[in-house]
């Protein structure tokens, strides 16, 4: 029987992944840029597919004096940083699915990053998660984030890389600024307990209490072309290089076991 | 509650309107874009969720351009030859399409009503017929409702299915894929109880047994996702508590072999109990009287009352058509 999947050994890659990229759109720092890293955590080949993180990466490189880079994981569970020597101010994770959440310590614990955000005083990176499933269910990460973004990008991750360049030296002014934009949850500032999987206490302080996703009319494509990807999905294509597009953001049925088509539909 | 008995239940709040591109020449200007600087091949995301119209008049014009579209899994109902000799003609190697169950009556339960048997084989046949030499099914194991009787449906459809594309002169490979059941936040099934492990193993088990001669089975079996995506995806704070425990040992261990191991179930076990908790919290059905940890979280337009709605629809075995 003929394979067409992927054999390979997970994050094992003949050269490194990063040299192996095009990436579709000009890239001009400047030393004094606040650095920010983009991690997916996942394996070079599944992770670089998820157009989401590429598209956070992409908005925050167009936030003047905002220099962004990527991280993923390979071989060995070790962090595989598109520019290891840079240790960034803020941290982007972008989750897609649950299986990658216990990856995304790994890839804090690997910058050095303390994993409770109780435990990260000033001094230590801003810690934001975002992603189709943490949008869909963030109480998870309420002890790991400082900030978590539900829904679309677009100007999500703008505004929180804006309101850190104005508030550089206070958390609480990042907070602040912050604590009413649509789609940003500040898990500081609400008390949750949940009991045998119900909710019993959840209050907000100074924030809204509802909380609704963001919304954007941006369809995410490629910025990073790269021969080491793998699209399970539609067969294993041995050193192709993959443009990616998406086309339709939810689904218009309504399977009762599926999240895709119960997605705020603008 | 009042729900008119086997009736077609239609959600009235939900909006019949996507985020959607149409536009063929504005995708294929794209595309073209992208690919000159390196891409070989176009992969669209979501088109299974799109227009057939359009979809195909995207395929039609980024081949017009010379460009090689690939596209993940298609809803069965909702294409037709025309589609499917599309994909062949790209030279794409595989199809996918998403049964879930062998069992109609489940099917139809769940949402997918034009998704029948017949359906199924006939976009098999025409499959083959455009010549793509690979398929994939995509099945769940342990769906809410699911009994003895649907699985064994469920071994019968496949091997009716790879019967069709065998006759029909299939040139690779059929491949299931099998992941267990897990309720997703937002969604009616968000109260259903989660797949068993156990007799998620014993379904792998038979469908290895009773089908590995003819098709590949990819499945979770021996996963720790199993256990950990339930506690992620139905929990609150404390879910994050325990999954730093996690970590914690798997540093531990780490600092002791100098090697990093991924997580096992014992990890998890370990860490819920670390914690206090219990893990059937996980995977037991939940009350609709009572709020779910991501009660505030509005991912969607749809009410609770309506979620809640389909569930005791689903569960009183009345069937359930979904209309989006």
């Amino acid at each position: 029987m003929k394979s067409i999947e992927n054999d390979r050994p997970l994050g094992q890659y003949t050269n490194n992944p990063f040299e192996t990229e095009t990436r579709l759109y000009d890239k001009q720092h400047q030393p004094s840029d606040i650095p920010v890293t983009v991690v997916v955590p996942d394996f070079y080949h599944v992770a670089l597919p998820n157009l989401g993180h590429q598209m956070v990466e992409y908005q925050l490189n167009h936030v003047p004096g905002v220099s962004a880079d990527r991280a993923y994981l390979s071989s060995g569970y070790k962090l595989l940083k598109e520019t290891p020597e840079v240790k960034p101010e803020l941290v982007f994770v972008s989750m897609s699915y649950e299986g990658s959440y216990l990856r995304s310590l790994r890839a804090l614990d690997l910058m050095s990053i303390p994993l409770r955000r109780q435990d990260r005083k000033e001094g230590y990176p801003l810690v934001v998660f975002g992603g189709w499933s943490v949008s869909r269910n963030p109480l998870p990460l309420f002890e790991i984030a400082d900030i978590i973004g539900v829904g679309d990008s677009e100007h999500l991750v703008t505004d929180i890389a804006t309101a850190y360049k104005e508030n550089r030296d206070s958390k609480q002014g990042i907070f602040d600024s912050l604590a009413e934009k649509r789609g940003i949850i500040i898990p500081s500032r609400y008390k949750v307990e949940t009991e045998n999987g119900r909710l019993i206490t959840w209050e907000a302080k100074g924030v809204p209490s509802e909380i609704y996703p963001n919304e954007s009319t941006v369809f995410p494509h490629s910025w990073y072309l790269s021969p080491e990807t793998d699209y399970n999905d539609i067969g294993y294509y041995d050193g192709k290089t993959f443009f990616s597009m998406e086309i339709v953001d939810a689904c218009a049925s309504k399977c009762a076991f599926c999240a895709s088509g119960y997605k705020k539909q603008s | 509650m009042l729900v008119p008995q086997n009736v077609h239940f239609v959600l009235r709040d939900i909006k019949n309107k996507v985020r959607d591109i149409q536009d063929p020449s504005a995708v294929a200007s794209l595309a073209e874009w992208g690919t000159k600087y390196g891409g070989d091949l176009v992969k669209l995301f979501f088109p299974a969720n799109s227009s057939l119209i359009a979809t195909k008049a995207i395929m039609k014009e980024l081949m017009a351009r010379g460009l090689s579209p690939r596209v993940g899994s298609a809803k069965a109902e909702r294409i037709d030859k025309e589609y499917i000799g599309l994909v062949g003609k790209s030279g794409q190697e595989k199809i996918a399409f998403a049964p879930e169950t062998g069992d109609y009556e489940l099917r139809k339960r769940i949402g997918k009503p034009g998704m029948t048997d017949r359906v199924l084989q006939e976009v098999v046949a025409a499959s083959i017929d455009a010549g793509i030499p690979n398929l994939d099914f995509y099945l769940i194991m342990n769906l809410p409702g699911e009994t003895p009787d649907s699985f064994k449906k469920t071994v019968d459809l496949i091997g009716e299915l790879h019967n069709v594309a065998r006759s029909k002169g299939l040139k690779g490979r059929v491949r299931i894929s099998a992941p267990n059941f897990f309720p997703k936040a937002g969604t009616p099934f968000q109260y259903a109880p989660s797949g068993g492990l156990e007799t998620y193993s014993e379904k792998i088990d038979t469908l290895e047994k009773d089908l590995g001669e003819i098709v590949a089975v990819s499945s979770m079996k021996g996963n720790v996702d199993l256990l950990s995506q339930n506690i992620m995806s139905r929990g609150g704070p404390e879910a994050g508590i325990v999954m730093i425990e996690v970590y914690k040992k798997l540093k531990q261990k780490e600092l002791a072999t100098g090697q990093y191991t991924p997580d096992t179930f014992a990890d998890w076990r370990e860490a819920l109990s670390a914690v206090g908790l219990n893990e059937r919290v996980y995977f037991d059905e939940r009350s609709t009287d009572n709020p779910l940890p991501w009660h505030h979280i509005h991912m969607s337009d749809i009410r609770l009352d309506s979620l809640k709605k389909v569930w005791d629809v689903f569960k009183d075995k009345r069937a359930l058509f979904v209309l989006g």
